[in-house]
């Protein structure tokens, strides 16, 4: 009677090769529960064996059978002769549930292996990127490109009143470059923007301005005359200040910005 | 009175503009000076010479010789492989052309009857801008010189 309990509990045991403490406490002492224990092991390692046929399960079924619910699984002290069937389905439902963990942790290994190599490319060109490459802007002369540009209003210009207008904005360009140059110490530049300066104002502001109708003079030309006093005593500061290095230069500037200016004032006096 | 105001105040924001954006290191202003120096030279004199100038006809060709300047330059700053310059150069020619030439073309256009020798001139002035466009390579935008028949004549080009 003992080992009839005893061999049903080792039936219902997880592994037969490890029975419980009390069942393997009989089984050290009875060599028919040893027998029958070897047998059934022997059994078990046989049945595993065996090829299984090939099933088609519909998956409809197979999703049934899967999610079965554990009371309805058949118990082994009731039905041992089911034992092997729910072993086989709790071994595959292990199975199926042990490929899905896999899977899992697959995904997951993958997802933070592939972050983890994100942040390290990110750290590793954030500490051996070189010095930021910047592209040089190519310079462009701003003076060549304002007269250019006065150049074409004057192609358009339709009145000596716009022309003169337009000559002063040039003679400003020149004299904005001879105040950058004076302290290059570019002594000959100098010379050659003080001689264009003065043709400017000879040769166009003055010959334009006699062409200027008696009446728009005042108008016109004030604000041309203002700008060549400006012009005139600013240079003839800088030749002070920099006598070696733009002192005739800027005495030249000076002396045509004051030519022209007191031409238009002739000029805006007759008016007056 | 306008048109006027409209000018003088396209120059002051002109010159306003290249005094602000010329914050180039006074040595490098110097360099540049000496590298364009003939450039300025030439527009300083053209500047003179198109205030003289009171025919369209007369200015667009005027307007060519400037071109024809620039032109020289960009062919040796292409040649010393100079890009950033030949592109700079470009710019401005090609405003020559278009602003200065073919502007001066249309004006002229409407004055001049058909078929007189001032629209032979024309034609010339027109064509001479076309080769000088070739000559830089400079790409022939839609518009920028008025095609031959425009002036409703047929000249080889």
């Amino acid at each position: 009677m003992n080992c009839e309990r005893m061999q049903r509990r080792l039936l219902a045991s997880e592994a037969a090769d490890r029975p419980p403490g009390d069942v393997a406490a009989h089984l050290a002492e009875c060599s028919t529960c040893q027998d029958w224990q070897r047998r059934l092991l022997q059994v078990e390692a046989e049945v595993s064996q065996l090829p299984l046929p090939a099933t088609q399960a519909p998956p409809a079924l197979l999703k049934h059978f899967l999610h079965m619910p554990a009371k309805t699984k058949p118990t082994a002290e009731t039905h041992p002769v089911a034992v092997t069937n729910t072993l086989k389905i709790g071994a595959y439902r292990a199975t199926v549930k042990d490929r899905g963990r896999w899977k899992m942790s697959v995904a997951f290994a993958t997802a933070a292996a592939l972050v983890l190599l994100a942040f390290g490319a990110f750290v590793w060109q954030r500490d051996h990127r070189g010095p930021a490459v910047e592209i040089p802007k190519p310079q462009r002369d701003a003076l060549l490109a304002s007269l250019t540009q006065h150049d074409l209003r004057l192609a358009a210009a339709q009145n000596p009143a716009e022309r003169v207008l337009i000559l002063s904005d040039i003679a400003y360009e020149l004299h904005g470059k001879a105040r950058v140059l004076v302290h290059t110490g570019a002594v000959n530049d100098l010379e050659k923007l003080a001689e264009l300066y003065q043709k400017v104002v000879c040769d166009g502001i003055i010959k334009q301005a006699d062409q200027v109708p008696v009446a728009e003079r005042e108008k016109v030309l004030v604000q041309i005359a203002n700008g060549l006093n400006a012009a005139r005593s600013e240079a003839a500061e800088l030749a002070q200040l920099n006598p070696s290095t733009g002192g005739k230069a800027l005495t030249r500037i000076a002396s045509a910005a004051d030519a022209g200016e007191r031409h238009l004032r002739k000029l805006m006096g007759v008016t007056s | 009175m306008k048109r006027r105001m409209f000018l003088t105040a396209a120059g002051i924001f002109l010159a306003a503009l290249a005094w602000a954006d010329d914050s180039t290191p006074a040595a490098d202003q110097a360099r540049m000076f000496q590298q364009n120096q003939v450039l300025i030279e030439t527009l300083v004199d053209g500047g003179l010479r198109l205030a003289e100038l009171n025919e369209p006809l007369q200015r667009a060709d005027y307007c060519n010789d400037l071109a024809e300047k620039f032109s020289g330059e960009i062919q040796r700053a292409a040649s010393n492989r100079d890009n950033a310059r030949a592109d700079e150069l470009r710019g401005h020619f090609q405003d020559l052309i278009q602003r200065g030439v073919t502007a001066n073309l249309e004006d002229a256009k409407s004055k001049i009857q058909m078929g007189t020798s001032q629209e032979q001139e024309l034609l010339k002035v027109r064509n001479r801008a076309a080769l000088l466009l070739r000559g830089v390579d400079a790409p022939d935008r839609p518009g920028m010189i008025p095609k031959s028949a425009d002036f409703n004549v047929h000249v080889t080009p």
